[in-house]
């Protein structure tokens, strides 16, 4: 049992997401850095889209009432347990009664728990993702307040081969991001192609996509990143009706301005797409806090599914060394 | 059979229980690893007694956690060594000070490796 005992709002129980009920206008959800939850599982033995908690504001303090091993992965806070310091990305186990401290990110944007044998919650529509706006699916179909109780359901007891536990190369050193040219220190790089209305861009616009840097701004959350940076143009301009978009998709609105679709990205949309973000980058969009500038990486489609590929062989590489450093016990 | 990430973990697991000889078969492949003389899996102490010498329990890539100066806890984590995308923690064993960092960040350290150096307060 987990007694969040301080959080902000909008913080909320997420897993892979829902697949399938977009045709019905429920959207994927889900985690935003999935590299993140998936690692966490890894090192705790879970299947890899075991629900976790998604802290993306802070300070956050629970407790934990009874003995439990734990993953926290994705942003680097600084994290207590019991008053002592937990590197980025480790598993460990409490003790009834020690309480885990989060302060805000010195790096990154959200952190994940996850816990041994997964968080005790219904599956909805095939998930333990909370849908807020619906108000269905994760703890209660809302975000975790002070007072909420979670457990864990059962699993195999095991025990960590080192009892301090053990951690993970977080996936941003493990996983190098793509580089472009001219591309400034601190500059986030995400992979991208063109979408159905690319063509459709004037030139100028379509080289400024690839060629200048684009400011994630306050009006970013969950739901898609607004950018801010030199406005983008059609050559002509045409009526379009609604059709289906999936996260990562890079919308135009008549601003010019471009909004990223992210993971509670509704199922349909009516702005011209001018690119998406790769599936494989899409996590690094997660951990990109309001206020960083972010460069867009021509991508083919080969590269693509190669960046996917090294992302499996991280977790699956993780998964089997961790397995190594865990005993079942009887 | 094994990656070289594996055969390092499956190294470290011997010297840790005392294996000196280990010898795995699958369909035709057969490893045999035998603990090379004279590598002996205890601490060594500094002759001064207030300052105690922590070592690498693991084979892999050193990472500090840890400046020298800090304030440590008995079961503290201060480093870890990674074996791929695994780390395994280097923890200190007393209360105390860190006073010097003997492995160097991104080192390959072996298993007795000496690491970090820690006075008693």
């Amino acid at each position: 049992m987990i007694e969040i005992l301080e959080t902000p709002p909008l913080n909320t129980m997420q897993d892979l997401g829902r697949v399938g009920y977009r045709c019905h206008g429920i959207g994927r959800g889900g985690v935003m850095d999935r590299l993140a939850l998936m690692a966490g599982n890894a090192l705790l033995g879970n299947d890899e889209g075991e629900a976790g908690l998604e802290f993306q504001l802070f300070p956050v303090r629970l407790r934990f009432n009874k003995e439990i091993a734990f993953a926290l992965t994705g942003a680097h806070c600084d994290s207590r347990l019991a008053g002592r310091v937990l590197p980025p990305y480790w598993a460990t186990r409490a003790r009834a009664g020690d309480e885990l401290a989060l302060s805000s990110p010195r790096k990154g944007m959200r952190a994940y728990l996850t816990v041994a044998g997964g968080f005790d919650v219904p599956e909805v529509l095939g998930s333990r993702s909370t849908h807020e706006r619906d108000s269905f699916g994760g703890y209660h179909g809302r975000a975790l307040m002070p007072g909420d109780i979670l457990a864990s359901r059962a699993h195999e007891p095991f025990v960590f081969r080192d009892s301090a536990g053990h951690g993970a190369a977080p996936a941003t050193e493990a996983i190098l991001a793509a580089r472009c040219e001219d591309f400034a220190e601190g500059e986030a790089v995400v992979r991208a192609i063109p979408a159905a209305e690319y063509e459709s861009f004037n030139e100028e616009s379509r080289r400024a996509l690839w060629g200048t840097p684009w400011k994630v701004t306050a009006r970013s959350n969950r739901q898609g990143y607004a950018l801010s940076g030199k406005p983008l143009r059609r050559s002509a301009l045409l009526e379009m009706r609604s059709h289906a978009i999936v996260p990562g998709v890079i919308q135009v609105p008549p601003s010019g301005q471009p909004l990223i679709q992210l993971a509670e990205a509704n199922s349909a949309g009516g702005y011209p797409k001018i690119g998406v973000v790769i599936e494989a980058d899409l996590w690094r969009l997660g951990q990109l806090p309001p206020g960083s500038t972010l460069r867009f990486v021509w991508c083919s489609l080969t590269e693509a599914r190669a960046a996917e590929r090294e992302a499996e062989a991280y977790l699956a590489t993780l998964r089997r060394l961790a397995g190594y450093c865990r005993y079942n016990v009887k | 059979m094994f990656t070289p990430d594996e055969m390092s973990l499956l190294v470290a697991c011997m010297r840790r229980n005392g294996v000196a000889e280990l010898e795995i078969e699958q369909d035709l492949e057969i490893v045999r690893l035998v603990g090379a003389a004279g590598v002996r899996p205890n601490t060594p102490t500094s002759p001064r007694k207030s300052t105690q010498t922590i070592s690498a329990r693991a084979f892999g890539v050193l990472h500090l956690h840890e400046a020298v100066g800090a304030a440590l806890g008995a079961g503290d984590i201060i480093a870890s060594v990674a074996a791929g995308p695994l780390r395994r923690p280097v923890v200190s064993p007393v209360a105390g000070t860190l006073i010097r960092i003997l492995g160097r960040q991104d080192q390959r350290v072996e298993y007795g490796t000496p690491l970090f150096e820690i006075a008693a307060p």
